[in-house]
């Protein structure tokens, strides 16, 4: 069952008020994936060296049972409520998962409300919440994070990785990422404290855009807002190809030669220039946000 | 300013718009009535076709990688027929010209009518200030619905995220908006044009999350 549906089932729980305990634990190979499927409460998820997973918590007594079953490689951890359930739109209360993972696992993890908290995870992450928060801890595979009205914060490990994550109203911060890099955020602010930078894209609107990190050589660094002010702060290696623009910012540079003003208003201005020759590209765009660049 | 730059942020969001629009078709329900709503918004509302020319050269692009390999593999000509064919001038010509009409074509055909919608364009015009901005009617039947069914039940925090989604489709189609009444007296300006890109693909993209939660509370058919 998909998670909208399993949702409509639940929009539609009355109130409940006890939980109740589970622990089970599933044999898993030390590389698969393991999904987890919850609409509401914690999502707590750790690795560890063994070759099993281990579901601890409580769930919620709207819940009809937890169902941990292993497909192959996959283990799925589902929350399973009963089909004939109707009532007055409650969740029935929330339901708490601590799950212990081989840390060389994929994870996949859908919620709805749930904060999702991962960490020590090797494997690929995808992790998706509507108002819950993610926070996780990754490593040199791809991850894919995603919130709207939650915030998003990874901690890497500076590994050459791919990392992308969205958000609509909350913010979205990543420490020691290197590698390439995507975010998206509507009004919530970026904030991006990197390594190693080889391709970022970087977008909000309303939101202020953050990057501090150094270039690779070829590095792509693309950060577009449009009422938000975006800041680059340059770390050791800053050769590179720059294009920064604003319609009715300003632009206020450490290094580079002075920006022009465009003559659109009261302010407006443009900032090309190439600093050393590495073959690095660094676009800046907003509309009437600010643009700071400085090392 | 190089004009590298911005072209290719430009394709990067015609990309995504694409995709998002796909993710779009796919997620909505048969039975909605958004997505033509939608295909008809982006028909009519792309931009003007300048937008889309590049304005210069890319620097450094590698019309044919494979080239080099096969230079290096030994794979090339043996310089017995060095001499021109007497029509290769011609012909090459000929082809260049077919495959620069072709690429015109194909640009023409993609990218429809490029006028800007006539409402906002008579916004612009009016020079009437700050535009005013309102949710479409499905989009606030919607929000109703969800904050009915979300009153008083242990889900009201995504009647928050569902208020956070409404305030900022308002936000953004405000900007969007703006944006446009800038363009009617600088219509010229690639910035503001990839600008127009980026907050109208944040406007498809709360159009999308609407959706979502809409049929995670299951407004089109339980409520």
């Amino acid at each position: 069952m998909n998670i909208r549906k399993r949702f409509v089932l639940l929009a539609c729980l009355p109130v409940v008020a006890h939980a109740t305990p589970v622990d089970q634990r599933i044999d898993a190979a030390s590389d698969g994936q393991v999904e987890v499927h919850n609409i509401s409460g914690d999502i707590v998820v750790s690795g560890w060296d063994e070759a099993s997973v281990h579901v601890t918590g409580e769930i919620s007594e709207a819940a009809e049972r937890l169902d941990v079953r292993r497909d192959g490689d996959r283990v799925i951890i589902e929350v399973v409520y009963p089909n004939d359930w109707r009532g007055d739109g409650n969740f029935g209360g929330d339901t708490d998962l601590r799950i212990s993972l081989p840390r060389g696992s994929s994870l996949l993890v859908e919620t709805v409300s749930a904060d999702v908290t991962v960490n020590d995870v090797e494997g690929e992450q995808d992790l998706t919440s509507v108002s819950g928060d993610v926070i996780t801890e990754t490593f040199a595979a791809e991850a894919r994070l995603q919130s709207v009205s939650g915030d998003v914060l990874v901690n890497g490990q500076n590994a050459a990785a791919r990392t992308s994550a969205s958000a609509v109203s909350g913010d979205v911060e990543m420490n020691r990422i290197s590698g390439e890099i995507s975010v998206e955020s509507v009004s919530g602010d970026v904030e991006i404290i990197g390594g190693t930078i080889e391709r970022a894209e970087l977008a909000s609107v309303s939101g202020d855009v953050s990057l501090r990190g150094e270039l690779a050589a070829n590095a792509r660094v693309r950060a577009d807002s449009t009422s938000g002010d975006v800041e680059l702060l340059l770390s050791g290696n800053t050769a590179a190809d720059y294009d920064l623009t604003t319609f009715s910012g300003g632009i206020d540079n450490c290094f580079g030669p002075r920006p022009t003003r465009t003559g659109r208003g009261d302010s407006g201005a443009s900032l090309s220039f190439t600093e050393g020759g590495s073959g690095a590209r660094v676009e800046v765009s907003t509309m009437s946000g600010d643009i700071g660049l400085c090392n | 300013m190089t004009g590298y730059g911005m072209t290719d942020g430009i394709s990067r969001l015609d990309a995504r718009a694409g995709d998002l629009a796909r993710r779009l078709q796919r997620d909505l329900s048969p039975d909605t009535d958004l997505w033509p709503r939608i295909a008809a918004r982006l028909k009519s509302e792309a931009p003007p076709r300048p937008w889309r020319m590049p304005r210069a050269i890319e620097a450094g692009r590698d019309l044919w990688p494979d080239i080099r390999a096969r230079i290096d593999a030994g794979d090339r000509f043996d310089g017995t027929n060095r001499e021109p064919h007497p029509w290769g001038a011609g012909l090459a010509a000929a082809a260049g010209l077919v495959a620069v009409t072709a690429l015109i074509l194909m640009l023409a055909m993609r990218l429809g009518d490029f006028r800007l919608p006539g409402e906002v364009t008579a916004s612009a015009d009016s020079s009437a200030g700050a535009a005013t901005v309102a949710l479409p009617a499905w989009m606030a039947d919607t929000f109703a619905q969800f904050d009915e069914a979300a009153a008083g039940t242990s889900a009201a925090a995504l009647g928050d995220t569902a208020r956070s989604v409404q305030r900022d489709f308002l936000m953004v189609r405000g900007q969007r908006l703006q944006i446009e009444q800038t363009l009617a007296a600088y219509g010229g300006d690639m910035n503001l044009r990839a600008q127009w890109r980026h907050v109208y693909l944040a406007e498809l993209r709360l159009i999308d999350e609407t959706e979502k939660l809409a049929n995670l509370y299951g407004t089109r058919t339980e409520i």
